[in-house]
């Protein structure tokens, strides 16, 4: 033969020296048919993000911030794409408005992060968290996929607009846990920071106005990103920008965040109480009572390492009161967790104001994830403060508990057969042991009962064990408040007067604090 | 409380809450036993208040059966003895159940934000 076959120029009219892979044109139009050789639905793709933000949420560290940080406008940017190729929009152009606006808000504050990102000194030019950029790059393909077939999906069938809503959601949500996941790192590499800079004798100095932890170069992202968790939280709780407009939220990196908490759960446990006194809001405000307790054992214990006060004797001599108190309150709680079902709610107001209870003191007692040693809490900024408002806190429990006793006085308490008869025959046999009582033969609650696990009247002993373990709370509680204030507020101002002084900043007087100032201390 | 009727997720949200009612139990029983000042108290408040999160999210006037208490919390896990921590991870995974996603629980992704945080300590404290 004249000429080769076998030979790839022969295959196409293209010059001699062109390989076959070179002229190969794709089956697919990559601009008109998206996402070749990934079959997932729009659906599975966002499933996706939603597992990419949760692994990201789990696994964050304060290293991880800087990276985040950079990748998240990526991640917001991809997110207004996506919302907006959907399509279901109402036509009118202010009800459109309204529709958009939790991402229009949410894409506002992303350009501000974008703007600072390019100038602060920190995080600086680097690399995009890897993690970030596959949640951005997988919203941005589902957005492809949206936009090329969206002439295709009909908004007006009630199902597709369901479909349409969930999908908003579901984004929504991925957004949501991956701005949680970049607050968790930069808090937490707020601290990675101070404890460094303690570490090497260089202590930061305290900002003016925020909290404790944060650290320059991570507060206004701090504040940032947090307004950006708030807008995606609120749009995922229904609550819209226009409904909550108006509301008043606490700011996290408030400096008097502990004595705020704490203030706010003694009125709210009242009120919680008085009009929703079920076993689930009992054992939430007999379990929060008895944390402010340990916790301020530990702040206590912490403010003695720090030299803060005149002998051991003046720890010895109050500590244990507390300790039994908090003991008194875990027994309560105990006991009137029996009465719970699981699936009893909790007074949203009081679940609220308990977990800021523990959010505040955790930022004193928590080194990264596990508790910090008595060492390092007494390294705290604003250590005194938390003692004092703590204490204060303690002498309020006194009144608390007598409202808490009532409580166990009401004859129509029930609760699940199994754990009351549990209980039943436990303070049966314990009352035997202790000669109280003759016999262990009684059947409390009736076998049927058991079986199905129904729910009774409360068994005469458990009662009565309920109202013992309310007397001994009433009774621990006015014991640990009593010896307060003279020792405990003159070993304060020494901690104020101590090595960490510089470290503690100027109070701002409580919204109510039952008792006046620390002696000579500089309000 | 969420308008979810029975089938739509009901029963992965009955799960998760007896799942989190045995964890805050788990942990509170080893608290009472730990030193003052130990991780375990906050941990157990905050997965107690994960569990009135999640009773929230069930239909108004739910009582889960006795039948499925017994299962999940009486009797299933006992011969597994899982520790808090497995069953918050166990919590979590139900949350990513297309039931629950589909349901569009207002409050849902709050629960997930709270769970991914409590694994994260019961992770440090030795669970």
């Amino acid at each position: 033969m004249a000429t080769d076959l076998s030979s790839p120029d022969h295959w196409s009219a293209d010059p001699p020296g062109r390989r076959h892979a070179d002229v190969d044109e794709p089956l697919f139009d990559p601009d008109l048919i998206p996402n070749v050789g990934d079959p997932r639905s729009v659906g599975e793709l966002l499933r996706d993000v939603d597992l990419q933000a949760r692994q990201l949420l789990l696994d964050v560290t304060g290293d991880d911030a800087a990276g985040l940080l950079r990748g998240w406008p990526l991640v917001v940017d991809a997110s207004a794409q996506l919302w907006h190729a959907l399509p279901g929009q109402p036509t009118d152009p202010t009800r459109r408005e309204d529709h958009d606006r939790p991402m229009t808000r949410l894409s506002v504050l992303s350009e501000a992060v974008a703007d600072g990102l390019r100038s602060a000194r920190w995080p600086g030019a680097g690399a995009v968290d890897t993690r970030t950029d596959q949640v951005a790059t997988t919203l941005a393909q589902v957005a492809e996929l949206v936009q090329r077939y969206r002439a295709e999906i009909a908004p007006e069938h009630v199902h597709v607009r369901r479909d349409l809503q969930a999908a908003r959601t579901r984004l929504m949500h991925g957004v949501y846990l991956g701005t949680h996941a970049v607050s968790v790192a930069l808090h937490q590499r707020g601290r990675d920071l101070r404890y460094a800079a303690a570490a090497a004798g260089r202590p930061i100095p305290l900002s003016a106005t925020r909290s404790p932890y944060v650290v320059g170069s991570t507060a206004s992202w701090l504040q940032r990103i947090g307004a950006c968790e708030r807008a995606a939280g609120d749009y995922l709780a229904h609550r819209f920008p226009e409904q909550v407009a108006g509301e008043a939220t606490t700011p996290h990196d408030d400096p008097t965040r502990l004595r705020r908490a704490l203030a706010s759960w003694d009125i709210q446990v009242h009120r919680s109480l008085a009009a929703h006194p079920t076993p689930a809001n009992m054992v939430l405000a007999s379990r929060t009572q008895g944390l402010i307790g340990d916790t301020s054992v530990a702040l206590l214990h912490a403010g003695a390492q720090a030299g803060a006060f005149p002998s051991p004797d003046a720890l010895d001599h109050f500590a244990p009161a507390i300790e039994d108190a908090n003991h008194a309150w875990n027994e309560l709680a105990s006991r009137w967790r029996d009465l719970c079902l699981p699936n009893d709610g909790l007074d949203p107001a009081l679940a609220r104001a308990a977990g800021e209870v523990r959010a505040a003191y955790g930022e004193f007692t928590h080194d990264t994830t596990t508790l910090a040693t008595p060492a390092t809490i007494a390294t705290r900024p604003a250590l005194a403060e938390a003692v004092q408002a703590s204490l204060d806190a303690l002498e309020a429990a006194a009144e608390l508990a007598c409202v808490v006793s009532d409580k166990a006085n009401d004859p129509d308490l029930t609760g699940p057969a199994r754990a009351l008869s549990l209980r039943a025959h436990n303070d049966t046999e314990a009352a035997v042991a202790a000669r109280e009582r003759g016999d262990t033969d009684t059947l409390w609650v009736r076998p049927h009962d058991i079986s199905a696990n129904l729910t009774v009247p409360l068994p005469a002993p458990v009662a009565e064990g309920l109202r013992r373990a309310s007397r001994a709370v009433a009774k621990a509680a006015a014991h640990a408040a009593a010896p307060r204030a003279e020792t405990v507020c003159a070993s304060s101002q020494q901690l104020l007067g101590s090595s960490h002084a510089s470290a503690i900043r100027r109070p701002v007087p409580p919204p109510s604090s039952p008792h006046p100032p620390l002696r000579g201390h500089d309000r | 409380m969420s308008t979810l009727t029975l089938n739509d997720g009901t029963e992965d949200l009955e799960e998760l809450v007896l799942l989190l009612d045995r964890a805050s139990r788990h942990i509170w029983s080893d608290a009472d036993y730990a030193s003052t000042g130990s991780p375990l108290h906050p941990l157990g408040l905050g997965v107690f208040l994960a569990q009135g999160q999640a009773a929230e999210l069930l239909p108004e006037g739910h009582v889960i059966s006795g039948d499925l208490r017994y299962q999940v919390v009486d009797q299933e896990l006992d011969h597994a003895e899982p520790n808090p921590l497995q069953l918050l991870r166990a919590a979590e995974e139900i949350t990513r159940a297309e039931s629950l996603q589909q349901a569009e629980l207002p409050g849902l992704s709050q629960l997930v934000v709270d769970l991914s945080d409590l694994i994260r300590e019961a992770s440090s404290v030795g669970y």
